[in-house]
């Protein structure tokens, strides 16, 4: 395994994934690379979707445990603050804080499943890979994203709905 | 009429559907106004999920992160070191007296509903000793090699893992997985001790006898544990053989997806 390349081509879709799955980015810089660490410590040999699957899963599980930890129980529930700054005018960033606390606010309503599963498939993987992330039968998969979405609709609310509704 | 259900219209639309199964699927909706009209919704609203979700990406990764990465790779403790230290924790040594008590239970009740959990149990505990983070001991072996105990919640129909163990100290031990669905992912495990194991979803059953492990009918993905102290061992897979073992010597012939130190996937073709 080429270490360095797998960074280079892997470690931007896995902070993303990770930045998602938390919403926090200290704690998806932190378990992207974790998950980096263990795969070097742990020697990790494999085609690059076997590692490309093998680091994902990783995160998830790294993210999984944190929670059970109680270290991000707290951030969890809570929109990350998006910090106003540079030419951003300040309405607008308080405007894309709030879109950013919507989507988080219908992800927690989702089971910890459910959010991994919508994550990883919008991240491109492929059912047998959610499958074995998540521990259900791949044949399951579209049931749950199905429902997954559902659920996910069912709570959040665009930004063209919560506009029209304020008129 | 019947129509099809969510499951099969969403991988339809990801194209996760077999070749036959989406010819079945397209003749039917050819004919189905209510299932056309439902792929339709579905489609709608995995756009709108993309659409929210890519409202999160409100940051990029840290310009620093690739040389943070191989910091921290430089101040890993040597393996020997953090596993000596490991070892001799108290911790340490009250998992290994909690997982001889359960093997002694395992081996005196095989038809309790007990067995699958000290089974979990041992899974888990022997993934804490293969952890080469000792500040971590609550955290598993980071998403290879493990079946997690459901935790009860978030509505998936998933079942437990079910499996089975088998003591092969000082002796040969053969696992042989018949019936294995395509595509299924097998993760084996070298631990410490003489406890050979198998896990599995349910639809797998298992039968055990001298030396000899079978399960039938797994499908998604199959824990073996390895255990270094037997002679020899070897893992058929559908009439294949897919690894062998001679005392330390471990020959995959199967079709290696990924390889560390201490585990093997393999993937079923």
């Amino acid at each position: 395994m080429n270490f360095e390349a797998t960074f280079e081509e892997q470690y931007p879709g896995l902070f993303r994934y990770c930045h998602r799955l938390t919403g926090d980015p200290d704690l998806a810089e932190d378990v992207a690379q974790e998950t980096f660490v263990r795969l070097y410590d742990r020697r990790v040999e494999g085609t690059r979707e076997g590692l490309r699957a093998w680091l994902f899963r990783t995160a998830t599980h790294l993210v999984r445990d944190r929670h059970r930890l109680g270290e991000n129980r707290r951030r969890l529930l809570e929109a990350h603050p998006v910090e106003p700054g540079g030419s951003e005018p300040p309405d607008e960033a308080v405007q894309r804080q709030e879109q950013v606390a919507r989507v988080r606010e219908a992800l927690e309503h989702l089971s910890v499943r459910e959010r991994e599963m919508l994550l990883m498939r919008h991240a491109g993987f492929s059912y047998r890979e959610v499958a074995e992330a998540v521990d259900v039968a791949p044949s399951s998969v579209g049931t749950l994203l199905a429902r997954a979405e559902r659920n996910f609709v069912n709570v959040y609310k665009p930004p063209g709905e919560i506009d029209d509704a304020s008129r | 009429m019947t129509h099809l259900d969510d499951g099969r219209l969403r991988a339809l639309m990801d194209q996760e559907l077999g070749d036959a199964d989406v010819e079945a699927v397209r003749l039917h909706l050819e004919d189905c106004e209510a299932c056309q009209h439902r792929v339709a919704e579905l489609e709608g609203r995995a756009a709108m999920v993309a659409q929210a979700l890519a409202r999160l990406d409100t940051a990029a990764p840290a310009a620093g992160a690739r040389d943070a990465v191989l910091e921290r790779i430089g101040s890993l403790p040597s393996e020997e070191r953090t596993r000596a230290r490991f070892l001799r924790t108290p911790f340490a040594r009250a998992a290994m007296l909690a997982l001889l008590l359960g093997a002694g239970a395992v081996t005196a009740l095989p038809a309790s509903p007990v067995r699958g959990w000290i089974a979990a149990g041992w899974a888990r505990a022997t993934s804490l000793l293969d952890s080469s983070d000792d500040e971590e001991t609550t955290v598993g072996p980071a998403g290879v090699g493990i079946l997690p105990i459901p935790d009860g919640g978030g509505g998936i129909q998933s079942t437990a893992p079910a499996g089975v163990r088998l003591d092969a100290t000082g002796r040969e031990i053969s696992i042989v997985l018949r019936g294995i669905g395509p595509d299924a992912l097998i993760v084996v495990r070298m631990v410490p001790g003489g406890e050979a194991g198998v896990f599995a979803f349910d639809p797998a059953t298992f039968r055990t006898s001298e030396g000899r492990i079978e399960v039938i009918g797994a499908e998604g993905r199959v824990l073996v544990d390895l255990p270094r102290d037997a002679v020899a061992a070897s893992i058929e897979v559908n009439g294949g053989i897919y690894l062998r073992k001679e005392g330390d010597r471990i020959d995959a012939t199967g079709p290696i997806e990924a390889r560390t130190t201490d585990e093997i996937h393999l993937r079923v073709q």
